[in-house]
């Protein structure tokens, strides 16, 4: 089993390694660093531009193989290189990092328990009213793109905050700066800067979940083994939570790992467009600022991430399933 | 059994009452398909959305990159229908002109997109060994970076080009996913019998894979060009919010949306006609895409459809 | 009625909304009792309301069906009680066994969970002492080593080991009542043997009532003690089991018993076909719904239905003439057609029909003629030589590892001459498809060798267009499957799929062959134009028989031929086979689980068990004088439609499930001495231990028996006497 658990793993990690090096070639192809020191004002003298860019790696007129090369004997090392203002890329990235995880976990975590309950009640009562309007309103929500969808909460939550004369929910950034109290008040205060934005992934989340819970529901309630259930004498609810819901949720442990690139794209409109300084906001940033080794940090970020929901759909599938197990 | 019976029962009360018999499969979906009150509204709303996109601008006088240098900033009226913007651009000519973008890059990149996924997926399905474990060992790198990312950072080389080169590349990084469902469904296609009784006739591969193949999965393959118009318009939108996708002066939904966010509460007019319009394309887009699979589904009766989506990674 | 009775069913009516608001009849007045330790049987083909009616009995039809008439159980009305009354009657009163154990156990608990689970619904005990049951009961329905059975899922069971905990779950809380569901369908003839022999202690263990539902006729004649035959959603008959073999009254019960290929008759008897096919429920008329493919029909009948009649102490015949004294089994007087009616081809021309519902296909033939003389000394078309086909297996599907071989075909050899027909027997797993399938795809085999039509495989692999060389052979040699749904591309219309060899093969005009193969089998020419699921089971298979004709093989592969049919529409198949085999002088390679079948068919036998031939002969021969151990047991599970016979004859239950072909990396015992020797009745029943030591140590090889036409492998083929064999025990 160890054996085996091995070579997914290395199998993760080459294509770990081959994503990443892919992200930093089409960085490095597609951006220009050198265009972003010459449109300083007063434009700096080209000897010295040049001079910044060797230093950073990013000079355009050393080959890509070489500046390849220097890159990833740097990352081999644990080193990400400069960003193209001169600080350390890991030292950034171990910043914001934590930012990201929080609205990725938290909108997750919420999503898909939301989007489970509402799928098994959309299945169960199919046709009825509740079930016509769960999916209008999960076909609404899946239909808006993340970026709407996060404009339209911020105007709402504006609208309720001036209804309310005061900043019921904050909006934009992580904390509210220069707060005085202790550290319940700060608790506090975060968790209310955290309700919007992750709320603006929840929403997504729970409405392709509840899209795929419904129909693996409705698989299985016609599958014989509840009708087995049914015909020992087990009343409708609980065959249909013990042994339909149970079974149903299988396919959505895959549904995880699938959806977590989609994620991982919504978390950047999110962190933009709430002022959240993680790693979706500086991917954006950066690209504007045809910063390579950041972009190429980003692009590692998002390939661990999606590998470690792949590695744990599979732990979990293997939990729910023991047709899979060993 | 009584499910088997039962569905025998209803089977055969659709598929051998006296009437039925006669019709074609194509009018067996049409007529299941226009049961469906949702699916038509969809489909009523996206054709009023082509027509709107692509007669639209010639109902109003104004022209996307015309400036009204009376008028900065002003709310509908009768001379701008959907009001201005802050250099004096019309809203609604603006709107019918990114409209009309958003249509044509979500149709083309989804069309492609899913051609290049039944393509890789059924070859890799029916030939499996390692034709497949290559091809789905690329499908999983691709999916490892999701394609927003990819296209991100690739949008410089496109700037100053044909929008068709975004086009291509929408849909280089979206067939990733159906391409794993053709797989699996080629996959379980190749142990049915009738491709068994047709290699062992001694009919060439790549006729097994145009004639039994591909037509049999053609439902699941016109589902999926459908929902990805929805989704290539998001992804489209998307990207041009923040500049990826489409370059100024060229107007997309997105890049409208983007422009009027910040003035949203003051200056709604900016901000809803695109966003209203974009949510109601990609709704109806999506309605017609379910009623397609429930209807397609009850006529064929084989899984064409999957439940659960391709398993990344 | 009777006090006696525990379950007694009166006037049921099930229906469901159909299309356009037209009520879809599933049942239409369905009436039994059955009293305490008595056994009822339903019989019927799909479609014919069985389960529908057992399912409306315990209330778990979806919520859209209509159910009216009247269903008592020990006396109390269960129709219109609550989800809450009903749900302490299930299980605990009445108790279901389903067919297929496989979906119907739900794959995420531990089938000792299941069990205990079915427990506690209904008793408060403890998970400690529900668990302690669950084991029991495990061991009742003889699941070895039921302790740590109980932990395992389902997915780790054989189907037959499953139906076991299926029963033990049905007898967990002491029903008065089992509701058994097509119980034995999916299963191998020995392991149903077993489980209808787990359903009988079931029944001693309870003394509950059994309602067997089924399309089974052997079963039937020896499980059950009462039986009502179930047509179109009315029953159209019922008696005492005796009687209603003895003497159908009611022309479709006397068809089907005449149709059945049977064990105890001899080999190319033409078997009498009822033409036509099962009506589907939305088109039913007036009048009798059997009238179109009724022989004894007259014109009252297609205009009034006939009631369900009492006719005797105990039996009931729902047919006009049941009073006319008619010799239903021999055939109308002066109606010489019915015996080769074989057609079941017009789907809606029954409803103009006047006088014979369907024009004879081909001319009536002496019976002797059907029996085709097989041609001595010709050439083979099929040479087989210790063929060997062996792949790994693997283990998990997220993880794969290999864990050891599935040696699926492991030393088989066969020959078939022009003309006549071997058929390959065996249960699952014993190789038969893989077999079939190295045949049929024409590669270079793993190991040993194959001649088709006098081609080598190896030497048509060799070299440079392979593809191109081996057309020919491709086109002498043809496949009809089990399942036509799944054999036919349902994408393309019967004309399409009919020309596809012959554009495979280079014919250009298609178009005047289609319509000759389809007139071949018995189908209209303008049938060409629709497609395969607009026909019925037996007209689909048909098309699939006219399909393998298309290049005019010289040898036709039957894989389960006609398996998956519905019972009534099996004789018309079987016939146009014989009659094709002998007006084109085809062989066949005629695969079958089914021993029955396969009696009425072949000229040879060889009989597999894991991938060997264990049996080899002359179908007579081996049929009437089976020397292997397994032969004798395998034709000694097929039931005989008669219960006379069926009660009395010798019975040899086989233990344990069919083997698997799986040898585990590093197994090597497992390839030691005679690989039946597991289940083997003579080696457990051998006394002398150098006897025992020799089936230990050394594999069997296939030795010549008797004449020279006949072999078997076996140490002991001489030793057998019928004392040796534990006498059957019959429910
Ligand atoms: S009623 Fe008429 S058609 Fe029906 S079974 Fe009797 S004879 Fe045949
Ligand atoms: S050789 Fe022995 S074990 Fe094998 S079949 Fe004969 S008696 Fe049975």
């Amino acid at each position: 089993m160890g054996a085996f658990l091995l070579r997914r793993i290395v199998n993760y990690l080459v294509l770990i390694t081959l994503a990443t090096c892919l992200g930093y070639l089409l960085a490095a192809s597609s951006l220009s660093p050198r265009e972003y020191f010459a449109q300083r004002q007063p434009p700096p003298p080209v000897a010295s531009v040049n001079a910044t860019l060797n230093q950073l790696n990013l000079n355009d007129k050393t080959p890509l193989e070489d500046r390849f090369a220097h890159w990833a004997k740097g990352v081999v090392t644990g080193d990400l290189g400069k960003t193209i203002d001169d600080t350390s890329v890991s030292a950034e990235m171990g910043r914001r990092m934590g930012v990201t995880l929080r609205l990725v976990l938290f909108g997750t975590i919420s999503g898909a328990l939301v989007g489970v309950a509402l799928g098994f009640i959309s299945a169960i009562r199919q046709y009825r009213p509740s079930d016509h309007t769960i999916t209008f309103l999960s076909f609404l929500v899946l239909s808006t793109p993340v970026f709407l969808l996060a404009v339209l909460l911020k105007i709402g939550t504006v609208k309720i905050n001036q209804a309310a004369g005061t900043t019921l929910l904050p909006y934009t950034g992580e904390t509210t700066a220069g707060l005085a109290g202790g550290w319940f008040r700060h608790l506090v205060d975060r968790g209310q800067h955290l309700v919007v934005p992750t709320l603006s992934l929840m929403l997504g989340q729970a409405a392709l979940f509840s899209r795929y819970q419904r129909s693996a529901m409705l698989d299985v309630l016609g599958a014989d083994y509840i009708r087995t259930a049914r015909a020992t004498g087990m009343r409708r609810g609980p065959a249909l939570v013990k042994h339909g819901l149970r079974t149903a949720l299988i396919p959505m442990a895959t549904l995880f790992a699938y959806q977590m690139g989609m994620l991982l794209t919504g978390v950047t409109f999110t962190e933009k467009i709430f002022g959240w300084h993680g790693m979706g906001e500086w991917f954006v940033d950066s690209i504007g600022r045809q910063d390579v080794n950041a972009v190429a940090a980003m692009v590692l970020f998002t390939a661990v991430l999606i590998l470690i929901a792949g590695l744990l759909s599979d732990i979990a599938h293997a939990l729910l399933d023991p047709r899979v197990r060993d | 059994m009584t499910a088997e019976e039962l569905v025998l029962a209803q089977e055969e009360s659709a598929m051998t009452a006296p009437e039925p018999v006669t019709l074609g499969r194509g009018r067996i979906v049409l007529r299941r398909f226009l049961r469906r009150k949702l699916a038509v509204a969809g489909l009523v709303i996206l054709v009023l959305m082509f027509a709107l996109a692509f007669i639209g601008p010639y109902l109003s006088s104004w022209n996307y990159k015309d400036q009204d240098y009376n008028n900065f900033l002003t709310g509908p009226s009768a001379t701008h229908w959907f009001g201005t913007t802050q250099i004096g651009s019309d809203v609604y000519a603006q709107t019918m002109r990114g409209l009309q973008k958003s249509l044509i890059i979500g149709l083309l990149a989804a069309v492609l997109s899913t051609g290049v996924a039944g393509i890789v997926g059924a070859t890799a399905g029916y030939f499996g060994g390692w034709t497949d474990r290559v091809l789905m060992w690329f499908v999983d790198l691709l999916l490892v970076l999701p394609s927003f990312l990819i296209l991100a950072i690739t949008s410089p080389l496109f700037h100053g080009r044909t929008w068709l080169l975004f086009v291509i590349l929408l849909a280089a990084f979206n067939w990733m996913v159906t391409a794993r469902m053709v797989r699996g469904l080629a996959r379980s296609l190749r142990e049915r019998e009738f491709v068994t009784a047709a290699e062992v006739m001694g009919v060439h591969p790549l006729r097994i894979i145009t004639r039994h193949l591909l037509p049999n999965m053609a439902s699941l393959l016109i589902i999926d060009a459908t929902l990805n118009v929805g989704g290539t318009i998001i992804a489209e939108t998307s990207l041009s919010y923040f500049g990826f996708g489409v370059q100024p002066p060229d107007v997309s939904l997105g890049t409208i949306i983007a422009d009027g966010t910040d003035s949203a509460l003051n200056y709604p007019w900016l901000f809803y006609p695109a966003g209203v319009l974009l949510i109601l394309t990609v709704m109806a887009v999506a309605f017609v895409g379910d009623g397609l699979r429930d209807a397609m589904d009850d006529a064929a009766g084989t899984a064409s459809s999957t439940s659960t989506p391709g398993d990344a990674a | 009625m009777s006090d006696d009775a525990v379950l007694e069913v009166t006037d049921l009516h099930v229906s469901f909304p159909g299309e356009k608001g037209r009520p879809l009849a599933a049942v239409r007045g369905l009436s039994y009792q059955v009293r305490r330790g008595e056994t009822l049987a339903i019989v019927g083909e799909s479609g014919s309301g069985k389960s529908v009616s057992s399912m409306a009995a315990i209330g778990l039809l979806p919520t859209n069906a209509k159910v009216t008439g009247s269903v008592r159980f020990r006396g109390r009305e269960l129709l219109g009680l609550n989800d809450k009354e009903m749900s302490r009657i299930r299980g605990a009163g009445i108790a279901m066994v389903f067919q297929d154990p496989l979906s119907a156990l739900t794959p995420v608990y531990r089938v000792g969970e299941a069990i205990a689970a079915a427990i506690r619904v209904h008793r408060e005990v403890t998970s400690d002492a529900a668990m302690r049951r669950a084991v029991e009961l495990l061991e009742l329905v003889g699941i070895p080593d039921p302790a740590r059975r109980a932990l395992a899922f389902p997915h780790e069971f054989s189907g037959g080991m499953r139906q076991r905990v299926m029963i033990a779950m049905a007898i967990a809380n002491d029903p008065d009542v089992i509701i058994a569901d097509e119980p034995t369908t999916a299963l191998d003839v020995t392991v149903q043997a077993q489980i209808l022999e787990v359903l009988a202690t079931a029944k001693q263990a309870t003394g509950a009532a059994i309602v067997l539902i089924t399309h089974d006729l052997g079963v039937v004649a020896g499980f059950a003690d009462r039986a009502a035959v179930m047509y179109a959603g009315r029953p159209v008959e019922t008696a005492a089991v005796e009687e209603l073999f003895a003497a159908p009254k009611m022309p479709y019960t006397a068809g089907l018993l005449s149709s059945l290929p049977r064990l105890d008759a001899g080999r190319g008897v033409r078997l009498r076909s009822i033409p036509g096919a099962p009506p589907s429920l939305a088109e039913l008329g007036a009048g009798c719904p059997f009238a179109p493919r009724c022989a004894f029909a007259v014109d009252l009948c297609r205009t009034t239905e006939p009631e369900l009649l009492e006719i005797g102490q105990g039996r009931a015949a729902a047919c006009h003439r049941t009073g006319e004294g008619l010799d239903l089994m021999a055939g109308p007087s002066g109606d010489s057609g019915l015996a080769d009616q074989d057609s079941d081809t017009a789907p809606e021309a029954a409803s103009d029909a006047e006088g014979a519902p369907t024009e004879p296909e081909a001319p009536a033939k002496p019976e002797a003629a059907a029996v085709a003389e097989p041609i001595v000394g010709a050439e083979p078309v099929l040479t087989v030589r210790d063929l060997i086909k062996h792949h790994p297996l693997t283990k998990g599907s997220i993880i794969r590892r290999r864990i050891g071989t599935v040696r699926a075909v492991d030393g088989v050899s066969l020959d078939i001459a022009a003309g006549t027909t071997l058929a390959l027997v065996g249960e699952s797993g014993s190789g038969k498809t893989t077999t079939v399938m190295e045949i049929l795809r024409l590669r270079t085999p793993q190991g040993g060798s194959i001649s088709v039509l006098g081609q080598d495989l190896e030497a048509l692999n060799q070299g440079r267009g392979v593809r191109r060389r081996a057309q020919p052979v491709r086109a002498g040699i043809a496949a009809v499957f089990q399942d036509p749904l799944a054999s036919l591309d349902p994408r393309l219309p019967v004309g399409d799929l009919l020309a596809e060899p012959l554009r495979t093969h280079g014919h250009g005009k298609t178009a005047g062959r289609v319509r000759e193969l389809l007139e071949m089998v018995g189908l209209e020419a303008s049938h060409a134009n629709r497609f395969p699921r607009e026909f019925s089971g037996g007209q689909r298979q048909r098309v699939a028989i006219a399909r393998a004709l298309a290049l005019e093989p010289r040898l036709v592969v039957l894989d389960e031929p006609v398996s998956a049919l519905d019972v009534s529409v099996r004789a018309g198949i079987l016939n146009l086979l014989a009659d094709l085999q002998r007006e084109l002088g085809l062989a066949y390679l005629f695969v079958s689980h089914d021993l029955a079948v396969v009696r009425h068919v072949a000229d040879r036998v060889a009989v597999l068990n894991l991938g060997r031939i264990v049996e080899y002969g002359d179908a007579d021969s081996v049929f009437e004088d089976p020397r292997h151990p397994y032969t004798r047991a395998l034709l000694s599970a097929v039931p005989v439609p008669d219960p006379v016979v069926e009660r009395q004859r010798e019975r040899i239950v086989l233990p344990g499930d069919p083997p698997s072909p799986v040898v585990l990396d590093g197994d090597a015992e497992a390839l030691r001495g005679c690989r039946f020797r597991s289940r083997c009745p003579l080696y457990a029943a051998l006394e002398k231990p150098e006897a025992r030591e020799l089936c230990e140590s050394t594999d069997p090889a296939l030795t010549p028996v008797g004449d020279a036409d006949r072999s078997a492998a076996c140490h002991h083929l001489d030793a057998w006497v019928p004392a040796l064999v534990q006498s059957g025990t019959v429910a």
